[in-house]
C-alpha cells in the first residue's frame, strides 16, 4: 500500500496498528463516498415550515393553509387543523412527516391526509355551471340568449330577426344541457335588447350590461371571451341608443397574456406575473394560449404578486378530470362542475388545463422524539404514481388544539433501478441542456 | 514519565499519518467534487456544501500542521514534477472554461489565457528562488 508520508517511520507494532486504521479511514471514505453517490442518484427533498418564526425566508414549505384558503399566521392550530402543499418535482416513492409541539404544548393525536392533485382541482365542489352570459343557443326550433345567467327565449323568428340575430351563430344544445340555466322571460318583438347581448360596432365589440354598452378593450380581449360570430353587426348610430360605460372589458379570467419576455395571467382585474418556465409548464398551461399585449392593455391591470409554482390557479380556469373527461370551472375557491361540453366550450376559449385527483391516503403521527416531543409518520405514494402532475396538497387534523413549533416534509425515493434509471436520465438531460447539445433520434 | 512520552509520541505519528492519508482523501473529494459541479452545477452542492468542504480541509490541514510542530518533522520541499504541473494547468484550464461556458468562445479563451497567465506569474512571484 502507498505511504503518504515515508519519512516518518513507525515501530513495527505501531505499523499492524496504522495498517488497520488506515483501511478502517479507507472504508470509512468508500461509505461516504456511495453515501453522496446514493444521495445524488436517490435524492430526497425536504421541506420545512417553523411556526414560530412564519414569515422566515428558511421555511422551504409555502405557509399552511386554512379551510377558506386564507393562511395560517399563528403558532396555535385548531381542532379543525390546516393544509398546506408541497410541490417536489420528479417522482417519489414516500413521504414521511415530522410534527414538533411548541415546548409548552403537548401534541394531541394527529391524522395527516395526502391526495396528489392541483390545490384549484382540490377546492369544494359547488353547484354546477350552465352556459356563459353571452352565449346564443337553440333547441330543436326555439332560439336562446344567455342573460344574467337565465336562458332568455326569443319569442320568434321575427323577433330574431328584427334585433339582428341569424340561426347560424346560434349553437345546437339539448334539452338537458339547456336546463343547467334557469329559464327567464322571453324576448318578445317590442323588447329591447336583453342584457348580455354581444355586439360589433365598426371594429369594436361592446357587451350590454345593465343596458349600457360596455367595451372589449380590444379584439383579442372579446375573442378571449367568446366567438366573433357571437356579435351581431351594428351601425355606429346605435351608440346613441345606449350609453356607453367608461369602465372597458378585458381579457377573460384564467387568459395568459405576454408583454416582452414576461409571462402574465389574467384573473379578476389583477395581473399576476408567472415566475418561470417552470411553473408555467407546471401548472399544465400551454406556450399557444398566450396572447401579447401592449403596455396599454397592461396598464388596465392591477400588478400583483408573483404566481409562483405553488399558487393556486386562479379564477376562470377550466379543467379536465382525467378521470371522467368532466370539465369544471374555478370560481371564488371553488369548482363548479360544467356539465356538458357545450357548456364548456362557451367558457372556453383557450386550452383547458388537464387535472387528476388521487385518492386520499392517510396517516396517523407516531411519537418518536427523546428530548423534545417529535411525532412522525410515513405514507407510501405508490398509488399516485401514474399521476402527472406533482402537487401534494396535504390536511393536518388534530384531536385537539396546540401549540405547533414546526412541521417537515421529507419526499423519498427507494432505491431500486428504475429510479436509479430516471436519475441517470435526468442527469444527462441537465447536461445537455446546458451544453446546448441537440440530439437527433 | 520518559515511557508515558515515548507512547504518546507514537500515538502521535500513527495520528500524523492517517490525518495526511484523511487530507489526501478529502482532497481527493473535493476534485472530484469540482469536476462534477463544474460539469453540472449544484449536483454535489446541494447535497453536501462546499463552505462545510473547506472548513474540514483547514482543520485538517491545521491539526496537521500542529502535530508536525509537536513532532517535529520537518518536510523537505520538492520541486513539483512537469506532470503535476500539466495535472494542475489542465484542471484549471477545464474548470474556468466550463465556468464561462455560456460565454462567446473567443471571450472564454482570451478569459482563460489571462487566468493562466496570471497563475503563471503568480507562481513564479511567490515560489521564485532567492538568487541573491
Amino acid at each position: 500500500m502507498f505511504d503518504l508520508t515515508p519519512q516518518i517511520k513507525l515501530e513495527k507494532k505501531d505499523r499492524v496498528l496504522y495498517f488497520w486504521l488506515r483501511i478502517s479511514l479507507y472504508l470509512i471514505a468508500l461509505l461516504f463516498f456511495v453515501f453522496i453517490l446514493f444521495s445524488i442518484f436517490f435524492p430526497n427533498r425536504r421541506y420545512i415550515f417553523s411556526f414560530e418564526t412564519i414569515h422566515s425566508e428558511k421555511n422551504t414549505l409555502p405557509q399552511p393553509y386554512l379551510k377558506d384558503n386564507s393562511e395560517i399566521n399563528q403558532k396555535e392550530i385548531k381542532k379543525e387543523g390546516f393544509f398546506f402543499s408541497a410541490i417536489p418535482l420528479g417522482s417519489y416513492s414516500k413521504v414521511k412527516i415530522n410534527l414538533k409541539s411548541s415546548k409548552n404544548s403537548s401534541l394531541p393525536s394527529v391524522e395527516i391526509f395526502a391526495k396528489k392533485s392541483y390545490r384549484a382541482f382540490s377546492y369544494p365542489e359547488d353547484k354546477p355551471f350552465g352556459f356563459k352570459n353571452g352565449t346564443l343557443i337553440k333547441n330543436e326550433a326555439d332560439y336562446f340568449i344567455i342573460s344574467e345567467e337565465k336562458a332568455r327565449k326569443f319569442s320568434s323568428p321575427e323577433t330574431l330577426k328584427n334585433l339582428g340575430y341569424s340561426p347560424e351563430q346560434f349553437m345546437n344544445v339539448s334539452k338537458e344541457e339547456l336546463h343547467y340555466n334557469l329559464s327567464g322571460n322571453d324576448i318578445s318583438f317590442q323588447d329591447s335588447y336583453p342584457n348580455s347581448s354581444l355586439l360589433k360596432i365598426e371594429d369594436n365589440f361592446y357587451i350590454l350590461e345593465n343596458q349600457t354598452l360596455k367595451k372589449f378593450f380590444s379584439r383579442e380581449a372579446f375573442l378571449s371571451q367568446y366567438e366573433e360570430n357571437q356579435a351581431i353587426v351594428k351601425n355606429p348610430d346605435f351608440l346613441n341608443i345606449f350609453p356607453v360605460s367608461e369602465q372597458p372589458i378585458g381579457f377573460a379570467d384564467g387568459t395568459l397574456v405576454s408583454n416582452g419576455i414576461s409571462v402574465y395571467i389574467i384573473s379578476s382585474g389583477k395581473i399576476f406575473p408567472i415566475n418561470n418556465p417552470e411553473t408555467f409548464q407546471n401548472k399544465g398551461f400551454l406556450w399557444e394560449d398566450i396572447i401579447p399585449i401592449g403596455e396599454d392593455e397592461m396598464g388596465f391591470y392591477e400588478k400583483t404578486k408573483l404566481f409562483t409554482i405553488y399558487s393556486p390557479h386562479p379564477d376562470g380556469t377550466v379543467f379536465q378530470s382525467q378521470e371522467n373527461s368532466q370539465y369544471y370551472l374555478i370560481k371564488e375557491n371553488k369548482k363548479h362542475l360544467l356539465p356538458s361540453e357545450k357548456i364548456a366550450q362557451s367558457w372556453l376559449k383557450k386550452s383547458l388545463v388537464k387535472a387528476t385527483i388521487s385518492d386520499t391516503i392517510n396517516c396517523q403521527l407516531k411519537k418518536n422524539g427523546t428530548f423534545r416531543p417529535a411525532y412522525s409518520c410515513e405514507m407510501i405514494l405508490a398509488s399516485f404514481e401514474n399521476l402527472t402532475n406533482s402537487e401534494y396538497q396535504f390536511q393536518l387534523v388534530p384531536a385537539d388544539d396546540f401549540q405547533a413549533s414546526s412541521l417537515e416534509v421529507i419526499f423519498k425515493k427507494d432505491w431500486n433501478i428504475s429510479n436509479l434509471k430516471m436519475s441517470l436520465l435526468d442527469i444527462f438531460n441537465k447536461i445537455i441542456l446546458r451544453y446546448g447539445i441537440s440530439i437527433s433520434k | 514519565m520518559e515511557f508515558q512520552f515515548q507512547n504518546r509520541k507514537r500515538m502521535y505519528l500513527i495520528l500524523y499519518k492517517l490525518i495526511a492519508d484523511f487530507l489526501f482523501l478529502w482532497l481527493l473529494f473535493l476534485t472530484s467534487s469540482f469536476l462534477a459541479e463544474s460539469v453540472l452545477p449544484g449536483i454535489i452542492s446541494s447535497h453536501f456544501s462546499f463552505t462545510r468542504s473547506f472548513l474540514i480541509l483547514f482543520a485538517t490541514m491545521t491539526t496537521l500542521f500542529i502535530l508536525g510542530n509537536i513532532l517535529e518533522i520537518k518536510i523537505e520541499k520538492k520541486s513539483i514534477s512537469k506532470k503535476t504541473k500539466f495535472i494542475v494547468i489542465f484542471f484549471s484550464s477545464f474548470l474556468i472554461f466550463n465556468s464561462l461556458f455560456k460565454l462567446n468562445l473567443e471571450l472564454n479563451f482570451a478569459i482563460l489565457f489571462l487566468s493562466l497567465a496570471t497563475i503563471f506569474f503568480l507562481f513564479k512571484v511567490l515560489f521564485a528562488k532567492d538568487k541573491s
